[in-house]
């Protein structure tokens, strides 16, 4: 892990979003073996140390960088509200609380293709614990503009009518296999922050 | 990304065995030295002057090409790509082996022509084009962008009038600045494709006479306009598409072609070919309508699955997909909606099984557990290979506790 590869496209990212100078970005390490606060929504224990984003939108974890491989927890989803709101005010497709697991996977998808991704399918979606909720797993597949291909899981569960959303994706030459195990324990052992 | 373009363009063999440009990256413009060639019909195998600045809009669209390549959304279908490259070759013999068709997995109607024989055809045409003369006439309108060389037109006026922006955008989407995805980087390409009145007009007076000569219905022109008029009169379709943004279709120009339709008509066969199109698209149909569906634009999708029904309307699957448009409101008289249409995907011909599976939900979501628990088990016996198995079981566990 090297914060010099996370910070070389972040800086790109703030210099397009002018974040840069209002200084609205914030990179912390999470250390290994310590109980973290993700999105003051969640706790949890990762194995392995990451970089903690904030300031994008979703709260970001990586390890090598971004773009390589992500995990995002996304802030808990309300009624008629998209999963995240663009820059630029693009309208996103609106989460509803009467979504179940089946359409809550074709929202993800719209989404991500809403964001401009060439390609984002959703498949194999199952039933998951999640927080000690009933919720849903399922795997999705990302080609993003300059063809590159990552693979994904995302995690959720609807709970007090909001949508609760981690999705982990990464390159799918290496990237993704790397830190797969890492992120199915500490989703497993997330717990809801009280 | 400034190269000279008298770097020599290196003459390579794209996969379809055609000639293929990798010259070096171009910034666009253009040798000052070498002036400026008058704009005359594209010649078959012709290619610009060396230094000119159409050598440097060749340049940039070899660029664009080489991104769409390796972009994830070109469909490999050999036998579509023969289906639709046959349409072209029909229309236009001459300048067929100078042309490479890609047909791009976006579900919006567009099609475009850049002058360096690049021709993109999107699934969103191909699902909204009820024949194989429509299609032909939408490609035969952009043929003839491309003989006539108007995107060079449109190159000089934008490069050289007031549209810096415009400019600038190509240029930035060629070379990749910054987060721009695959929609935005084709979009700010489509600037190029804001073609005028007249060079729309000329567009289509020659597309309808390519489509004639080939043996094409002319009749059929006038109705890809119209339906796609349609779509973009629904409620949610006042953001503008690509297609609409640079080829508006007026009603100008739909009664324009409508004339010129009735004139070219000799009432001799001719080729309507609504079976042809239905077959070389349908192996792709489910997965373009789902894209549809993504776009989370439901009254055009609606507008565009009523369309397709008025043709074929015992056909369950495009009755399914129209209970979606209305279930993914998720409001009392959308579910309503749905379920009528779902009931009636059921009694029709090819109704896929996930239509048991939305009306569990909406059952379920109506408080009525009996019909939901009833729909989610025939859903298990009918989708015995579907991937969200356990999680239709996980539903009926939770409705039985």
């Amino acid at each position: 892990m090297t914060i010099r590869r996370v910070l070389l496209p972040l800086i790109a990212v703030l210099l397009l979003s002018g974040c840069l100078l209002s200084g609205c970005l914030q990179v912390a390490m999470v250390p290994p073996q310590t109980p973290q606060a993700a999105a003051n929504l969640y706790t949890v224990h990762s194995v392995a140390a990451w970089n903690r984003i904030t300031g994008l939108g979703p709260e970001v974890w990586t390890k090598d960088g971004l773009g390589l491989q992500e995990l995002r927890f996304y802030d808990a989803t309300a009624d008629g509200s998209p999963l995240y709101t663009r820059p630029d005010g693009k309208e996103m497709p609106k989460f509803s609380a009467d979504m179940r697991a089946n359409d809550v996977a074709d929202f993800f998808a719209a989404t991500l293709l809403a964001s401009g991704l060439s390609v984002a399918e959703t498949s194999n979606l199952r039933p998951f614990r999640f927080a000690g909720k009933r919720g849903f797993r399922f795997d999705v597949s990302i080609v993003n503009e300059s063809g590159a291909r990552y693979r994904g899981e995302a995690f959720g569960a609807v709970i007090n009518k909001k949508l609760h959303l981690i999705v982990y994706f990464g390159h799918e030459e290496h990237y993704f296999e790397q830190s797969r195990e890492d992120v199915e324990t500490m989703i497993k052992g997330l717990q809801l922050k009280a | 990304m400034g190269v000279s373009l008298s770097t020599p363009l290196r003459a390579q063999e794209d996969s379809y065995g055609r000639p293929e440009i990798d010259g070096g990256r171009s910034s666009g413009y253009s040798d000052p030295y070498v002036p400026e060639h008058p704009i005359t019909p594209l010649k078959p195998g012709e290619r610009p002057p060396k230094g000119s600045d159409e050598e440097g809009l060749w340049t940039i669209m070899d660029g664009v090409e080489r991104k769409l390549r390796v972009s994830g959304r070109v469909v490999i279908d050999p036998a579509l790509q023969a289906y639709v490259e046959g349409i072209v070759c029909k229309l236009a013999p001459e300048h067929c082996p100078n042309i490479r068709v890609y047909i791009v997995r976006t579900p919006h109607f567009n099609a475009n022509m850049a002058p360096n024989g690049v021709m993109q055809v999107w699934s969103g045409l191909l699902l909204r084009t009820q024949n194989e003369a429509q299609l032909a006439y939408v490609l035969a309108h952009e043929l003839a962008h491309y003989i006539q060389r108007h995107s060079l037109q449109r190159w000089r006026t934008v490069r050289d009038t007031s549209n810096a922006m415009a400019f600038f955008s190509v240029l930035t989407a060629v070379a990749g600045v910054g987060f721009v995805g695959s929609i935005g980087q084709l979009v700010a390409v489509s600037a190029l494709y804001a073609y005028n009145r007249d060079q729309e007009r000329e567009a289509d007076a020659e597309g309808i006479a390519m489509m004639t000569a080939a043996g094409y219905d002319p009749r059929e022109a006038p109705k890809s306009w119209s339906g796609l008029l349609a779509e973009r009169e629904e409620k949610d379709g006042k953001e503008s598409t690509v297609f609409f943004a640079t080829h508006p279709p007026t009603k100008e120009r739909i009664e324009t072609l409508t004339a010129e339709a009735a004139r070219l008509s000799t009432g001799a066969d001719t080729i309507v070919g609504q079976k042809a199109l239905d077959g070389a698209v349908r192996p792709h149909r489910t997965a373009w309508f789902e894209d549809e569906l993504l776009r989370r634009k439901p009254e055009q999708s609606r507008r565009l699955l009523q369309r397709l029904l008025a043709d074929d309307g015992d056909n369950g699957f495009l009755l399914y997909m129209l209970g979606e448009t209305y279930r993914m409101e998720y409001t009392d008289d959308g579910n309503a909606q749905a379920l009528a249409e779902f009931e009636r995907a059921l009694a029709a011909t090819e109704s896929p099984p996930e239509t048991l599976r939305s009306m569990g939900l909406i059952y379920w979501d109506m408080g009525q557990e009996d019909a939901a628990r009833e729909h989610f088990r025939r859903y298990l016996q009918n989708a015995t290979e579907a991937d969200d198995r356990d999680m239709v079981k996980s539903y009926l566990k939770e409705l039985t506790q």
